[in-house]
């Protein structure tokens, strides 16, 4: 694991904001609040214990002296003097007094306010070994209160320090078990947030920590195996998109090619055809001419032949050119929509609508047509391919209207998630369901073709409406009528809406 | 300087004079945090004031919400403890002689910690 992630001394700079510092704070004001408790009952008599440990030392002081002086020869305050201070050192007063048949020495200095006690050892004269002689000790101890005092302080000040202390290690180990592991994930987390996918986690403990730094360890796993997976999708996808693109272009060059190379024979065509029907007309001016001189059955022949047979393969010829002249003018038508640059602008809809109406009035009130527009936004698209869009559809819904039911045609448009839905309903013959996939399709009619057209209308429509990003689809019942409806999303016509 | 800074001066310094029985400078440390208290003049304030300049601000009025008194939690703070000493080592010295060292310890502690149970309790009073 990066050494980085390991050592973060932040709660240093921030101890409030550390949870070590917060546990040890909670605990170490508990042991403060219990150790004054303790201290205030433990030093509740320490007055009346001093006295007591004063009254012990000055008794065993006493009971060492009189044992002591019975092993001397000769009892003189000299010896009792120097008996008194081979022991003073060992207890705890400061001066004690020997009186030895009135005469009084002082061994150490007795201290101002000192606490006195005075003791007189049992003594036998070992010269007189009879006769009892009279030893009094005066013992000096420190002055009560201050004694007092000093033991207080030293406690309070032993048991501050023991719970600082206490409060350190407690820090210490709070920080080493708890806070850095957790200091450890919270790195992590913000280097895996800045995009450090490869850092991995320490997973040998055998807590709780452990367990966590093996799931993170496993999610950044189950992360970079997702990521690389959408890569190669997103890299299969681009390479779809420029395969896609390619093949677009060279869809694209082809109508090109179709609709201007092929259009050059076909006039041709049609050239030599008229060239053919003139050379015809010589010829039978010609023939009336030759005829006499032919048999019938030759003649009967020459004029069927020149006379009937080439004028009907002349007219199939006009024909053939005529509709391949319109299917080449339809690619051309298709090719061009798909080139063509959308100038977007914002429109007024009901305009385009009115307008495309406005084209199809005769008919409309020719045959009684009767045409709701519903409330139509302002989007932001191109003006002409709106205008063919709605043209086209409209003009279709026109046309193909049951014959005997009055028309209806209702325009309509909502918001929609991926932009504004429009709907054009009417009420003719319908699409049968088996026929409705090809309603987009290129050179495709459906159903009785009783009216003029080529089946390019719908293929044109459904490619403006992609260029504009939208999309097109139908719904039809047969006899009843059909909708279609169209979105242009809200910024319909950018470059990355349209494909190609 | 920071109030957590005070604090722990505030508390070692008690202790110290505790220990070191200094009584008369007690009654000088007790005059200071009592003008403190009273006056709002706070010391991490008036030092931080003379480091930064005078347009240093109080973290007390930058204190943004509602509040049930508009009175300085550390002025309230310094006066509890003003409190605190005088009854302890004047009014009741003999059974509160330990109250002095606690007051003592619980500021060194709230310096070294930066939390100070008292301060939050005031806070939690509605002082600002």
């Amino acid at each position: 694991m990066d050494e980085k992630l390991r050592t973060s001394d932040d709660w240093l700079k921030n101890w409030r904001a550390s949870i070590a510092v917060k546990i040890t704070a909670a605990v170490l004001y508990v042991v403060v609040f219990v150790g004054f408790a303790v201290a205030v009952l433990a030093l509740r008599d320490v007055e009346e214990n001093l006295k007591n440990e004063y009254t012990s030392e000055a008794d065993l002081f006493s009971f060492m002296i009189q044992e002591d002086l019975k092993g001397i020869p000769v009892l003189s305050p000299f010896a009792v003097e120097s008996i008194v201070r081979s022991h003073f050192l060992s207890f705890h007063f400061s001066a004690v007094a020997v009186t030895v048949d009135q005469q009084r020495t002082l061994v150490g200095s007795p201290p101002d306010k000192a606490f006195m006690l005075m003791r007189t050892p049992h003594v036998e004269d070992p010269e007189l070994r009879t006769a009892l002689r009279v030893v009094a000790l005066e013992l000096f101890f420190p002055p009560l209160h201050d004694t007092v005092k000093t033991r207080r302080n030293r406690f309070l000040i032993t048991t501050g320090l023991a719970t600082l202390f206490f409060g350190f290690f407690l820090t210490w180990v709070i920080r080493k078990f708890i806070t850095r592991p957790f200091q450890t994930l919270v790195n992590a987390t913000k280097a895996v947030s800045e995009g450090n996918l490869a850092l991995r986690l320490d997973t040998d403990r055998e807590d709780e920590f452990g367990y966590l730094g093996g799931f993170f360890n496993q999610m950044l796993d189950q992360i970079m195996k997702e990521l690389s997976e959408r890569k190669q999708a997103e890299e299969r996808l681009s390479g779809y998109a420029r395969e896609l693109q390619e093949s677009n272009k060279e869809l694209k060059t082809f109508a090109y090619i179709a609709s201007h190379d092929l259009r050059t024979p076909l006039v041709n065509m049609k050239g030599f055809a008229g060239e053919l029907r003139f050379a015809i007309r010589e010829i039978n001016a010609v023939m009336n001419d030759v005829l006499p001189s032919l048999d019938e059955n030759n003649r009967t022949r020459l004029v069927t032949a020149f006379l009937k047979d080439v004028p009907e393969a002349l007219g199939f010829i006009d024909s053939s050119a005529g509709r391949m002249e319109e299917l080449i003018n339809a690619i051309s038508k298709l090719s061009l929509l798909g080139r063509q640059e959308l100038k977007t602008e914002l429109i007024q809809v009901q305009t385009i609508v009115k307008s495309a109406l406005r084209d199809l009035q005769l008919v409309i009130e020719k045959k009684g047509i009767k045409v709701n527009i519903g409330p139509l936004p302002e989007i932001c698209a191109d003006r002409n391919s709106l205008r063919m869009i709605f043209g086209s559809i409209l003009d279709n819904a026109v046309k193909y209207l049951r014959p005997g039911v009055p028309g209806e045609i209702e325009i309509t448009a909502e918001k929609a998630p991926d932009g504004t839905v429009f709907s054009i309903r009417d009420n003719g013959r319908g699409i049968p369901n088996e026929e409705i996939y090809k309603v987009f399709e290129m050179f495709r009619r459906i159903g009785e073709q009783d009216k003029p057209g080529e089946g390019v209308g719908l293929a044109c429509v459904k490619t403006l409406v992609r260029r504009h990003g939208g999309r097109i689809w139908c719904e039809s019942t047969p006899g009843a009528g059909t909708t279609f409806h169209f979105t242009i999303p809200e910024n319909a016509g950018l470059p990355d809406q349209a494909l190609g | 300087m920071s109030e957590r800074t005070f604090r722990l001066i505030l508390g070692g310094t008690l202790l110290l004079l505790l220990f070191w029985e200094r009584l008369d400078v007690l009654y000088v440390y007790i005059g200071i945090v009592a003008f403190e208290g009273l006056t709002n003049l706070r010391i991490p304030v008036l030092i931080s004031r003379l480091r930064y300049g005078r347009a240093y601000l109080d973290p007390a009025e930058c204190v943004v919400g509602t509040h049930k008194y508009d009175f300085d939690a550390e002025r309230v703070l310094r006066l509890v403890i003003v409190v605190f000493l005088v009854v302890s080592l004047f009014v009741f010295p003999k059974s509160l002689w330990f109250f002095p060292w606690f007051v003592g310890f619980a500021l060194f502690m709230a310096g070294i910690t930066g939390i100070c149970p008292m301060a939050m309790l005031i806070k939690k009073l509605g002082f600002k």
